[in-house]
């Protein structure tokens, strides 16, 4: 006999905790994906518990249940459209009433409804006597006190989720009564609605009215498409235009009043406050962290320190990957007999795979600092403090975000965190300017070229300067969207501040993973296929040089009459105004798939055809060998790289996350390309003109 | 009968309204700002945006949006 299936579904405010409880309910058994048509993250688990196996939904945090945001609408129609059989509503204890508001709105769902009394130990702290019983009473749900970051609670919570299955623990959801006003005008449109029986059956009806009294776009949608549609518009209009008289205000808010009513009534009966609210830690930090003048240099050393601790921690890890990949490469070359298939290993697959892999640490390092800040608490006032200098730019505070993501880190986790960004056109804009950071695959391409042609002192000072433009460049390109492009006001920022917090090991070592496995999935499957591509684009066709030719003119001869030489050369023309031949332009275009790429590119082009393995590491060496190179073409390609159009993969999810628009896909691919040539020309012919590399 | 830029740090004040559009009307309810509810103002900077204490939880407001909500004295 098979389990026993439990639908079960977690809704709550953000910043309630709602994640540390999924973590705990599920483990490492998480599933992350998105809800049809949007991009809203979905995330699932699976448990086992007293031989039942419970499915967990973790539906996007969300502070009500209106049709405002992507977020609410994706959790509503999860709610009503798949048949859960309870709905986990972790509430932070410690922030009650504001909590509760979206309680009122799951009640109205007419599914059972446990509460998890989340952070109850803050609450106690604050002085908080809350008497459980009772407020389950008055509610109509299931309460259990839980402390998700301490795991407390865990099991007393599947405990009561099990018997709200079984019917054990009855959890009728009370009815909110809005008033003798509401309530008749209320009875008016259901008699109405009722008629449309199909209604009837797919809606909880009394949701329907209260949502087409509070005027709710999609809900009037539905009754629209009904067979009542004339009649219940009409009455809507009539009801609603009574409680506006009655009120002297829209039924919105009359609405929205009646439940922060009903929350505050409930909590006066349950509720004991030993200790009067008084300024907490919270709040002395924050008068520093807030501070005008302060603020802005704080936030500074913060990503100081977070680039501080990345590059710390990760760089020796990294050395082992690369003499990983270095052994790996010399053990292949002993053992495969020389020729085409020894090439292959160790250039094309060894070589293509370890460059990628070889930044991962640096990337999970990046994004374990990240989520440290994320979940103390500090990215939200970071946001607000950064506010009033990105909307100058046309950006909003949340914005800082996903281009912090991107810097040393990677784009498209970065593209995926603009999210948070409420405003379409704020969001769009954001991710137009995210590639121009420089993420942590172009970082290696830096590093060449800079280590090759500057001296070692000028070196970090270059690379501030890379940091440097990349900010100047995403900026201005925003300044000029919103002034050109996408035109209009920046939306307000209204943001909760949640209490600091100390962040959970479990919980910032899996938002670590999340977001470097988007990395590692993109390195895993593109660029093992490219890498070797890109090599039996150098490998082939195969010429055979004349009797007495040089090893070295073999090698050149090979490289120029290959598939990837021949698109080199056609695309010369193009690039030679920026001080490229065809080498440049092939790894420009190679770049594309992964801006690693560049770099592994000119790898293959140095070291194919020379017998010695040992050799093919410096490449930096060779690159100064190379006649052709002078400091001022490296610096002209460095902007290029910087700028021009972001890795395959990052355009794929810009198309997806700009909800499949074309158009705008389109665009940032001609601005970046653009604008890259257009600074590369003027470095390089700007540099010329001056007297520089002549 | 004031703006909420005017306001001073510290001082206890009641939302009487906002002049914005349904969506950020909707997004202040959600944070426990209707007509009459009581706010204290945590901290200010300047004419610039403000945070404040909305039924024991902080919330951050922009400038843009502080100047469009209208407060009195507790």
């Amino acid at each position: 006999m098979g389990k026993k299936k439990v639908a079960i579904a977690l809704s709550g405010n953000p910043n309630s905790g709602k994640s540390t409880i999924f973590n705990n309910l599920t483990g490492a058994h998480q599933h992350v994906g998105n809800y049809p048509g949007v991009t809203v993250e979905k995330k699932e688990g699976k448990l086992n518990f007293q031989g039942y196996e419970i499915n967990v939904v973790d539906l996007p945090g969300t502070y009500s249940l209106s049709a405002y945001s992507d977020d609410e609408i994706v959790a509503r129609d999860f709610i009503i459209k798949e048949k859960l059989d309870v709905i986990v509503h972790i509430v932070d204890s410690s922030n009650l009433e504001r909590n509760l508001y979206l309680t009122t709105q799951l009640m109205e769902l007419e599914v059972p409804l446990v509460l998890a009394m989340n952070m109850s130990d803050m609450a106690e702290k604050k002085g908080q006597d809350m008497d459980y019983t009772k407020l389950a009473e008055l509610l109509g749900v299931a309460i259990v006190p839980t402390v998700g970051n301490k795991n407390k609670g865990t099991k007393e919570l599947l405990e009561t989720i099990v018997k709200v299955y079984k019917g054990k623990i009855k959890t009728k959801g009370v009815r909110i009564d809005y008033g003798p006003e509401l309530r008749d005008e209320m009875n008016k449109l259901d008699k109405v609605v009722k008629r449309d029986i199909s209604l009837v059956g797919r809606y909880p009806l009394r949701w329907l009215i209260v949502k087409m009294l509070e005027n709710d776009s999609l809900v009037l949608d539905i009754l629209s498409k009904s067979s009542v549609a004339q009649e219940a518009i009409a009455q809507n209009e009539k009801s609603r235009q009574h409680i506006k008289l009655h009120f002297g205000d829209i039924p919105e808010t009359i609405i929205a009043d009646r439940r922060y009513g009903f929350i505050s009534g409930a909590c006066m009966e349950t509720l004991k406050l030993s200790i009067e609210q008084r300024h907490d830690l919270s709040d002395r930090i924050d008068k520093v962290i807030l501070n005008r003048i302060l603020g802005i240099p704080i936030f500074a050393l913060v990503m100081y320190a977070i680039f501080k601790f990345t590059f710390t921690f990760s760089e020796p890890i990294v050395g082992w990957f690369e003499k990983f990949f270095e052994w790996m490469g010399g053990i292949a070359a002993i053992y495969i007999p020389e020729g085409l298939f020894q090439s292959f290993v160790v250039d094309g697959l060894i070589g293509g795979v370890g460059g990628v892999l070889g930044f991962f640490p640096l990337v999970l390092f990046m994004f374990f600092a990240i989520a440290f800040f994320e979940d103390s608490g500090y990215m939200a006032r970071a946001a607000f403090v950064m506010d009033k200098l990105m909307s100058k730019f046309g950006l909003h505070g949340k914005s800082f975000l996903p281009m912090m993501i991107s810097t040393n880190g990677c784009v498209v986790p970065g593209l995926m965190a603009t999210r948070t960004l409420e405003s379409k056109k704020d969001r769009l804009i954001t991710m137009m300017v995210t590639p121009f950071m420089i993420c942590g695959a172009k970082l290696p391409i830096f590093a060449l070229f800079i280590g090759a042609f500057f001296p070692a002192k000028q070196g970090a000072n270059i690379m501030f300067l890379m940091y440097v433009l990349s900010v100047i460049i995403a900026f201005g390109s925003a300044w000029i969207l919103k002034k050109f492009v996408l035109k209009g006001e920046t939306s307000h920022f209204v943001m909760e501040l949640p209490p600091y917090r100390i962040p959970t090991i479990k919980g910032l070592l899996l938002k670590m993973w999340e977001r470097g496995w988007m990395y590692l999935k993109k390195a895993g499957t593109i660029i093992v296929l490219i890498s070797i591509i890109i090599w039996a684009g150098f490998t082939f066709p195969q010429i055979s040089p004349g009797e007495g030719a040089s090893e070295e003119t073999t090698t050149f001869i090979q490289m120029e009459q290959s598939y990837a030489g021949r698109i080199g050369k056609f695309v010369e023309p193009v690039v030679k105004p920026i001080g490229m031949d065809w080498r440049g332009g092939v790894a420009l275009i190679t770049g594309v798939v992964a801006k690693e790429v560049v770099v592994s590119t000119f790898g293959t082009m140095y070291s194919l055809g020379e017998v010695d393995v040992e050799d093919a590491g410096s490449l930096q060496e060779a690159l100064q060998k190379d006649k052709f190179w002078n400091p001022l073409k490296a610096l002209a390609f460095l902007m290029f790289c910087l700028i021009y159009l972001p890795c395959f993969v990052a355009i794929a999810v810009f198309y997806r996350e700009s909800g499949s628009q074309l158009k705008w896909t389109l665009f940032l691919i001609f601005w970046t390309t653009v604008m890259a040539w257009g600074v590369s020309f003027i470095v390089y012919q700007g540099g010329r003109l001056l007297g520089f590399g002549v | 009968m004031k703006n909420l830029i005017h306001a001073k740090a510290n001082s206890h004040l009641i939302f009487v309204s906002a002049n914005g559009g349904r969506g950020v009307m909707q997004r202040l309810t959600d944070m426990g700002l209707i007509p009459g509810e009581k706010l204290m103002v945590l901290h200010k900077s300047g004419f610039g945006p403000v945070t404040v204490l909305i039924k024991g939880a902080k919330v951050a407001l922009g400038d843009g949006l502080a100047a469009k909500i209208i407060v009195k004295e507790e």
